[in-house]
């Protein structure tokens, strides 16, 4: 594998977070009614299609294992899974410290919350259902089917803030009329988009060589244990 | 047709099973009642609070009996390694799920009309008027639960942490459904028309569609071994 | 006020999570490399 390759990832997401945080704080023009706290919308709203990215690499492994049992599409998935428990933790954790000072409450059950809650559930549960099961064949394959039935909160989550009237934002990216950002605003977000995806990926490889390891020492203790049972 | 008579085999099956000794309908009706009496004691609510907490109290009765049910329903697979002869069977393993759905669905029903019975009991609020609307939605949810539950209660059969497992992966998926429920029959029982929670009963209808397709599909990967 | 604690709070949590790969990462490979000479020992007899 190299050192060369993950050093120049990691320097990559380095400089484009860095990037990032001096649009968002230097170049991002404050927003009218909300004063300096909006600029949490620039961390907020890109960990949450990070999550929803996450979820989405998840549930293709999923399918992708399924069909062709490939040992890296699940490594993958479940690398994917539990970067992406971090990401959709932080999320949540970022969203009430944005709803305090502007809504007055840390939390609501309205759709989109909801919903994206709902979501970090099924993190959870995937991750818990892959460490609770011994063998790691079905381990691999119950976490697959797992993976693709929950995939169906992500659509809906989305939707959320177009299909119902939520305390939640309604969309100021792609969404309907009276929706758009100041172009400053707009490009700072998307800088942000793809340096948390950096951010995202970067981790994302290195817990995924994490699993390949994983996988090669018990591939490794296996075979010496068959050797020494055949002395 | 030979599918339908493998799902009606395994359906019969599980019907008779339960006919003998009666243990899974005995266990989440009185589970479902007990869950219905508990909130009575916790809440105390008036008349016209009765119809704001009915529906989520129905829905938490029926969620917690469904996994009581879902799990019992594969823990008698266990034994005498049934689960591994319907894996091995030459048959298509969707039509297993299909024939395992409906006999929770059946029985989720029956503890339905029971916990519903009691709640109006309790409540002093009678659900008749509203049972035109109030009837196909209870079941329309309940197929959607039943479609995952069902699903993931085989997932879980493989784990020895199973009772806790099954909600665990069940409740965030179905909450969805529960809530499609909940609001759909709010709007049921106020007497509210129907157009209001109309799109509540789509969304309930769309997952229930979507739960079913895919566990129909993925159920042998959780069968095989 | 919200704001430092909610960038602050990210970084900690990040840099958390990449260290505890780090140290999962070290650990395995430090037993891959026990196995391997293991393995190296073993080939020789």
């Amino acid at each position: 594998m190299g050192k060369t390759l993950p050093t120049i990832h990691f320097l990559a997401t380095l400089v484009w977070m860095l990037l990032a945080f001096w649009m968002i704080f230097l170049y991002a023009p404050q927003e009218l009614t909300m004063g300096e706290v909006q600029r949490i919308f620039y961390i907020h709203a890109p960990l949450a299609w990070v999550a929803g990215t996450a979820y989405t690499i998840v549930f293709s492994c999923s399918v992708i294992y399924l069909w062709k049992r490939s040992p890296v599409a699940d490594d993958l998935a479940h690398a994917s899974g539990e970067v992406g428990f971090v990401f959709c933790s932080s999320l949540l954790f970022t969203g009430p410290l944005w709803a305090k000072p502007v809504w007055g409450i840390w939390w609501t059950w309205d759709a989109r919350l909801t919903l994206t809650f709902v979501l970090w559930l099924l993190f959870v549960s995937y991750l818990m259902l892959r460490s609770y099961v011994s063998s790691p064949g079905r381990a691999a394959t119950l976490a697959a089917v797992v993976g693709i039935i929950g995939f169906v909160d992500v659509p809906i989550d989305y939707m959320a803030i177009r299909w119902w009237r939520t305390q939640h934002p309604q969309p100021v990216i792609a969404g309907g009329e009276g929706s758009g950002l100041d172009p400053r605003m707009f490009l700072t977000f998307m800088v942000c988009v793809g340096a948390f995806h950096c951010l995202f990926s970067y981790l994302l490889a290195r817990r995924f060589r994490l699993a390949r390891a994983r996988r090669e020492v018990s591939a490794l203790r296996r075979s010496l244990a068959f050797r020494a049972s055949e002395d | 047709m030979r599918s339908l008579k493998i799902i009606a085999a395994v359906l019969v099956k599980d019907l008779r099973l339960e006919w003998r000794n009666r243990e899974t309908l005995a266990s989440v009706c009185v589970f479902g009642i007990l869950v219905v009496f508990i909130f009575n004691f916790a809440f105390e609510p008036g008349r016209e609070e009765s119809l704001r907490q009915l529906p989520g109290l129905l829905w938490v009765a029926f969620a917690f009996a469904g996994v009581l049910c879902f799990n019992r329903s594969f823990a008698l697979e266990r034994e005498n390694a049934c689960l591994e002869g319907m894996a091995l069977a030459p048959v298509d393993p969707g039509l297993v799920y299909l024939g395992k759905m409906l006999a929770n669905l059946i029985f989720l029903c029956i503890a339905e009309v029971v916990i519903v019975f009691a709640a109006s009991l309790w409540y002093n609020f009678s659900f008749v008027p509203s049972l035109k609307w109030f009837a196909p939605i209870t079941f329309l949810c309940t197929l959607g639960y039943v479609a995952v539950g069902t699903t993931f209660g085989a997932v879980a059969a493989n784990l020895h942490m199973r009772e806790v497992m099954l909600p665990v992966l069940q409740f965030p998926v179905a909450l969805p459904i529960f809530i499609a429920g909940i609001e759909a029959s709010t709007g049921a029982l106020k007497g509210d028309p129907p157009s209001s929670y109309m799109s509540w009963i789509k969304l309930a209808a769309g997952i229930a569609v979507v739960f079913v397709v895919l566990s129909y599909l993925l159920f042998e990967y959780v069968l095989e071994e | 006020m919200y704001l430092f604690v909610a960038f602050s709070a990210l970084w900690v949590l990040f840099f958390i999570y990449a260290w505890s790969l780090s140290r999962r990462q070290a650990r395995l490979q430090k037993e891959l490399e026990e196995l391997k000479s293991q393995q190296g020992v073993r080939r020789q007899d």
